[in-house]
């Protein structure tokens, strides 16, 4: 389980959070047009990278927080265990190589 | 088989006999035995039969991971015999096999083992898919495993956390080394062993090797700050090193399993032996070299009487000697380091009776040993992102990379002396002691309540540790012949050449197409040569093929153990001991056990139509709310508006989420200056205190409010019905005349000698009702004393289920009963409660869209069945009729005690919303019944009289 | 007025002279008082959030950044209470009746923490006078530690609804220790 670093209990079980969602800021609901105030409600940017997103330290000291974790990763800016993590999971991991014509080798 | 006399090695306590039963037959093994070593020791060599073929099968690696060493145990299945420890009394049987082990039925499928090839099943019994469920039926017959009986009783598992510095995976020489190496350095380190002594792999070795485990266990043991784990596994690594541990030994659970927070792992599982591939390679007699020292130096048990012994290492040696010192006539040695080989194991169903070797000669043996190698089990580093390396010269994989809280000792990290790996496991200890303290350093640093210290400066202290060297060994995967190559799964080398000739030639592909490494020894055993073999089908090397990525568990855990001891929370009233003497029927919503009702819900609702009732409605979601800018945050949440609620005034809201969708509702009093109590419903408690946070924290951090959750200070009571005032005024100073205290208005004052109860005039039952909040610890109290009081007046209490008649009568709808995620405000019939001249309120972009044009919207509509008998069930659907084109659904149904008739609200298209439109409900008997569309939500009093008195 | 009735209700075999006791002390008063930290009152209070203080007969934690407890006899804390200053924006809630408290003493006690709790307990991370907020037995509670002489010992703060259910789990928690309740 990953530890996400409240800034105020300090590193915490992130069964203790609860994500949010990615930050965006919120557009004036006035003067929004109905495009606008749902790509705020459902678009999300996904980037495989960094990401800066909302949490709520929901049994902890009950605060919102925001924080930029790399997806790749999920090493937080300024993570508090520097060297804990290593690069992200190479895509070809699961499935480490092309398929070959077994004809042609025999 | 048979035991030998005693030997200076042994683990085994022959002052201590333990009777036990093999197939109903009795037989006595010793303290310390395993079921299998006891079962060998009495002359058993066929311990199991194979899964598909039913080949019989003896012990291949006498431990955890053999896969022939399934048995069931009294109610226990698949209990692993090379591991777990007699006890006296056991019944032991084997498993998969009838009528007996000896004679076997099933075996027939070896004769026919030609059709059950590769695949054999997904091609078989594809088609048609309507007989699915009868193969279903055949093949259970046909399926492996032990059996389960329902009846046994459960057994206590438990869970615990912990947050050693280091946790050392491995209780071999390399693992005590690490522990004791970073104990040294002040680190509280957790040692976990699988099996059930520390020591690995020295255990069977020399009486040096033994003499230095039995010293490093001591110091490991007696260090104060080691917690020595035997008979437990790190099953898993994840995230931040979070560990996994099954814990098999505690005294008192069955199974424990154990989070434990490690700031360093240190990975030291050794290696495990590898099988070789040949013709013949499973007939019993054909052992590893590791099992056949395990047997002679542990348990004392003779494997066999004539040996032929193919060895390609220190370890194939060793076991020559100790067969030699058995007195098993050791007849050949074949030295595969210098060509030697063997081709195939001949002999009848029981055992091996002649080995074929390279060269052509042929030896009568009943017992043929292999030591060609080594598979590395990887896979805490796996999970920790590494991916290992097969290095030919040493013939197995090297881990590549690994996070710098994660070190490797031992086998995994390469070969040496016994003073090699200890010297470079004490090291890999001191390092992982300091990388901990350099952890341990961060978290404190970072965690306000700790002790104050500094963060520590910079990364994590460098390894500089002299890596071990690796040994040449040769590459032995398979011989000239096809042989077995995954045991548990009945997959040889056969089947995997011909489906990479279909074309799974993938090993990720052909795994999941042959089954090979998917068995219960989860490629412990036959990943390397399931890769190998894959290699010479596609000719390419073991490094072009790669391997397949290992998972958790690293050994099974039982479901027992992953669910530990069970936290369930319930969430209890204080007047719930009060309902359980009554015999009140509980239902349990959300968390909470509630009343559903006390008997009769039907007579609950006349009493409080007819006299007066009191229901226990506590788990209203209750928020009190401070500070000069709460009206503003109720704007915020509400949708209506809040800044003219006087002092004394009650109102209710709606709240939307900012897709518009009903979020909660209910009612907010001003009870003082800046001072407010928000009830929510009940399961909305929750969600509604940190939506308020939300908004206050971030969106309007300059409010001045402070929220703060009391729904269990107060105990809820509401006396409802056309007497209710008659019965409060007998227990409160507060005055109940209609002109002083009307409805929508809160009082606060003393009910029944309690002081700093809140009283409100809400009517969600239709009837004149007072909605008491009193300070939890005096609930039970008050509410003895209302029935007491009002016994005259026929006061009774009335449970869920009447209330939820009563407010079905009056229309009210419930959110997430009458609305679902779809649903927004303008369903439900409220429009005039969406006020967009606010400035903002959460919802109001979606909402200004909806009203703009809310035909599409369905609306929610009071319905009428034209039989007034007749109940249609929740979630009836409601069609166009004469079509199956959905119009919409019954949400709530009940039957009217008051107006004798069934009531319903649903929702429908706003097409056929109109008053007096008549429905189609699809019944779910599929019978249709017709139903009309009532002018008013409420079927009972719509003008609210009864509750304005 | 009616006597104080506790969420629990069960009764339990005394076991007072137990090496390692869980006590219901629901009964002591508790008031919550919420201020900005800038406000007066967080100086008079006096601790800042993760940690507490024994004053005027009272245990003063702080449960969140904004957030206190007052924690004694219900004279003692309504006389520290009312002393806090008001200045600016500061709310006092009384909370005796909302939440549910529980006292756990002796050598095991954090022991028997780690069995329902993924915090920890180690001394350098939660000294005696430390303050969390955390799920217990998927109960979130208010935990402070506050060692009796040199028993180690710590007041658990919950939910007065689930006051019953977390009990149990905590003496089902504690039971391999054998733990015991003590009045």
């Amino acid at each position: 389980m990953m530890l996400v670093p409240c800034p105020n209990c300090g590193p915490r079980n992130s069964s203790d959070l609860r994500y949010v969602g990615e930050s965006h800021s919120r557009p004036n609901p006035n003067t929004a047009t109905p495009e606008e105030w749902r790509t705020y409600l459902y678009m999300e940017d996904n980037p495989a990278g960094p990401l800066k997103e909302t949490w709520y330290c929901r049994s902890g000291c009950r605060q919102y927080f925001t924080a930029v974790r790399n997806t790749s990763t999920n090493e937080f800016e300024n993570h508090p265990l520097p060297g804990a993590k290593i690069g992200s999971v190479d895509p070809s991991f699961h499935y480490v190589s092309e398929s070959k014509s077994v004809e042609g080798n025999q | 088989m048979i035991r030998l006399p005693q030997q200076s090695s042994e683990v085994i306590d022959r002052g201590a006999p333990l009777r036990f039963t093999w197939n109903d037959k009795p037989v006595t093994g010793f303290a310390g035995d395993t079921i299998a070593s006891a079962i060998a020791a009495s002359g058993t060599r066929i311990f199991a039969r194979s899964m598909k073929y039913h080949r019989p099968r003896g012990l291949l690696t006498a431990d955890f991971w053999d896969p022939n060493g399934f048995v069931q145990v009294g109610d226990d299945p698949n209990v692993r015999a090379g591991h777990r420890l007699l006890e006296n009394g056991m019944d032991v049987s084997a498993q998969n096999v009838w009528p007996s082990l000896d004679y076997d039925i099933k075996a027939a499928n070896g004769v026919v083992g030609r059709f059950l090839t590769a695949g054999f099943y997904y091609k078989t019994f594809m088609k048609p898919a309507s007989l699915w469920p009868t193969y279903e039926k055949v093949l259970a017959q046909f399926a492996p495993g032990g059996k389960v009986d329902l009846s046994s009783p459960p057994r206590y598992h438990d869970k615990r956390y912990a947050h050693p510095d280091v946790v050392v995976a491995g209780g071999g020489p390399a693992g005590m080394a690490a522990a004791l190496g970073a104990a040294l350095e002040g680190a509280r380190v957790m040692l976990v062993e699988h099996n059930h002594h520390l020591g690995g792999h020295l255990l069977w070795g020399t009486d040096e090797d033994r003499a230095a485990a039995a010293t490093l266990a001591e110091q490991c043991e007696a260090a104060e700050n080691i917690e020595v784990l035997l008979n437990s596994t790190v099953t898993g690594r994840y995230e931040d090193n979070w560990c996994a541990i099954a814990q098999r030994s505690h005294d008192k659970a069955v199974e424990r399993l154990i989070k434990a927070r490690a700031k360093t792992l240190v990975v030291a599982p050794g290696l495990i032996e590898r099988p070789y591939v040949f013709a013949g390679n499973d007939k019993p007699g054909v052992m590893l070299a590791g099992a056949a020292r395990r047997l002679i130096n542990m348990y004392s048990v003779k494997p066999g009487e004539r040996a032929v012994v193919l060895t390609a290492n220190a370890e194939g040696d060793q076991a020559v000697d100790a067969l030699e010192r058995a007195g098993v006539d050791v007849v050949a040695v074949v030295d595969a380091r210098t060509g030697g080989n063997v081709i195939a194991a001949h002999g009848g169903a029981k055992s091996v009776e002649e080995v074929e070797l390279g060269d052509g000669r042929k030896i009568e043996a009943d017992l043929l040993i292999t030591a060609v190698g080594w598979t590395a089990p990887t896979s805490l580093l796996n999970l920790a992102g590494d991916r290992p390396e097969y290095d030919p010269v040493a013939a197995r994989f090297f881990s590549s990379k690994v996070p710098d809280n994660i070190l490797v000792a031992g086998g995994l990290a390469g070969d040496g002396s016994l003073d090699e790996l200890l010297i470079h496991g004490t090291a890999t200890g001191e390092l992982a002691a300091r990388r901990a303290s350099h952890v341990a350093a961060t978290l404190q640093s970072l965690t306000p309540r700790a002790e104050s210290i500094a963060a520590p400066a910079g990364d994590m202290p460098a390894d500089n540790r002299n890596p071990l060297a690796r040994d040449n060994h040769p590459e032995l995967h398979r011989s000239t012949t096809h042989g077995i190559v995954d045991y548990s799964e009945d997959v040889g080398s056969k089947d995997l050449f011909a489906a990479a000739k279909e074309g799974y030639d993938s090993v990720e592909l052909i795994k999941r197409f042959t089954t090979a490494t998917m068995g219960p020894a989860q490629g412990k055993l036959e990943t390397v040569n399931t890769v190998a073999v894959l290699a010479e089908a596609r000719g390419e090397t073991i490094s072009e093929v790669g391997t397949t990525v290992w998972r958790p568990p690293y050994a099974p855990v039982t479901l027992g153990a992953l669910g530990g001891r069970i936290f369930e929370p319930v969430r209890v009233s204080s007047i719930q001991p009060w309902h359980e003497a009554q015999r009140a029927k509980p239902i349990l919503a959300g968390q909470w056990i509630r009343p559903e009702h006390y008997g009769n819900p039907a007579a609950e609702v006349r009493n409080v139509r007819e006299n007066v009732g009191l229901i226990d409605v506590s788990p209203l979601g209750k928020l009190d709310l401070r500070g000069p800018d709460v009206p503003k945050l109720l704007e915020q949440l509400y949708t209506n508006k809040w800044q003219k609620l006087p002092v004394g005034g009650v109102r209710y809201g709606v709240m939307c989420a900012e897709d518009g969708i009903v979020m909660d509702d209910g009612v907010t009093a001003h009870l003082g200056d800046d001072h407010y109590l928000m009830t929510t419903t009940s399961s909305g408690a929750a969600r509604v205190w940190e939506w308020a946070e939300n908004w206050l924290q971030t969106e309007h951090p300059d409010w001045k409010v402070h929220v703060t959750p009391v729904t269990t200070a107060f105990t809820s009571i509401n006396v409802a019905g056309p007497k209710s005032r008659q019965l409060v005024s007998r227990l409160t100073d507060v005055d109940l005349t209609p002109d002083s205290f009307g409805y929508m208005q809160v009082r606060q004052g003393t009910v029944a000698g309690v002081d700093d109860c809140i009283m409100w005039r809400i009517g969600f039952t239709g009837e004149l009702s007072y909605e008491i909040h009193v300070p939890s610890g005096h609930g039970l109290h008050v509410w003895e004393q209302l029935l007491a009081e009002g016994d005259d007046l026929g006061v009774k209490p009335f449970g869920l289920e009447a209330q939820r008649i009563m407010r079905l009568e009056k229309g009210h709808f419930i959110v997430g009963q009458d609305t679902d995620g779809l649903t927004k405000m303008p369903t439900v019939g409220l429009n005039g409660l969406i006020k967009l001249d606010k400035d903002d309120f959460a919802g109001k972009a979606e909402l200004s869209y909806a009203l703009a044009d809310d035909s599409g919207l369905p609306k929610l509509v009071a319905i009428q069945t034209a039989d007034p008998s007749i109940v249609p069930e929740e979630a009836s659907q409601i069609v166009r009729a004469g079509t199956n084109e959905i119009l919409g659904r019954i949400t709530s149904s009940r039957m009217s005690p008051t107006l004798k008739r069934s009531i319903c609200l649903g929702q429908v298209a706003s097409e056929a919303a109109a008053p007096g439109t008549t429905l189609t409900v699809v019944m779910t008997t599929g019978e249709r019944i017709t139903a009309k569309v009532m002018e008013h939500h409420a079927h009972f009093d719509p003008e609210g009289e009864r509750l304005r008195v | 007025m009616s006597d104080f009735a506790s969420s629990v209700t069960k009764t339990y075999p005394e076991a007072a002279d137990a090496a390692l006791t869980l006590t219901d002390v629901s009964a002591t008063a508790k008031t919550l008082i919420r201020a900005d930290i800038t406000a007066a009152a967080a100086q008079d209070l006096g601790v800042a959030f993760g940690a507490s203080r024994v004053v005027d007969g009272t245990l003063v934690a702080a449960t969140r950044p904004t957030e206190w407890v007052v924690l004694g006899p219900e004279p003692q804390v309504a006389a520290y209470v009312a002393a806090v200053s008001d200045a600016g924006h500061v709310s006092k809630v009384d909370f005796t009746h909302g939440r549910a408290l529980f006292r756990i003493t002796g050598a095991d006690a954090a022991k028997v923490l780690e069995k329902v709790c993924s915090i920890d307990w180690a001394d350098n991370m939660m000294p005696d006078g430390a303050v969390v907020s955390a799920s217990l037995a998927k109960v979130t509670c208010d935990i402070i530690r506050n060692d009796v002489g040199d028993a180690r010992s710590y007041f658990i703060m919950s939910d007065r609804s689930s006051g019953q259910y977390l009990f149990d789990a905590i003496l089902d928690a504690g039971d391999e220790f054998n733990m015991g309740v003590a009045p």
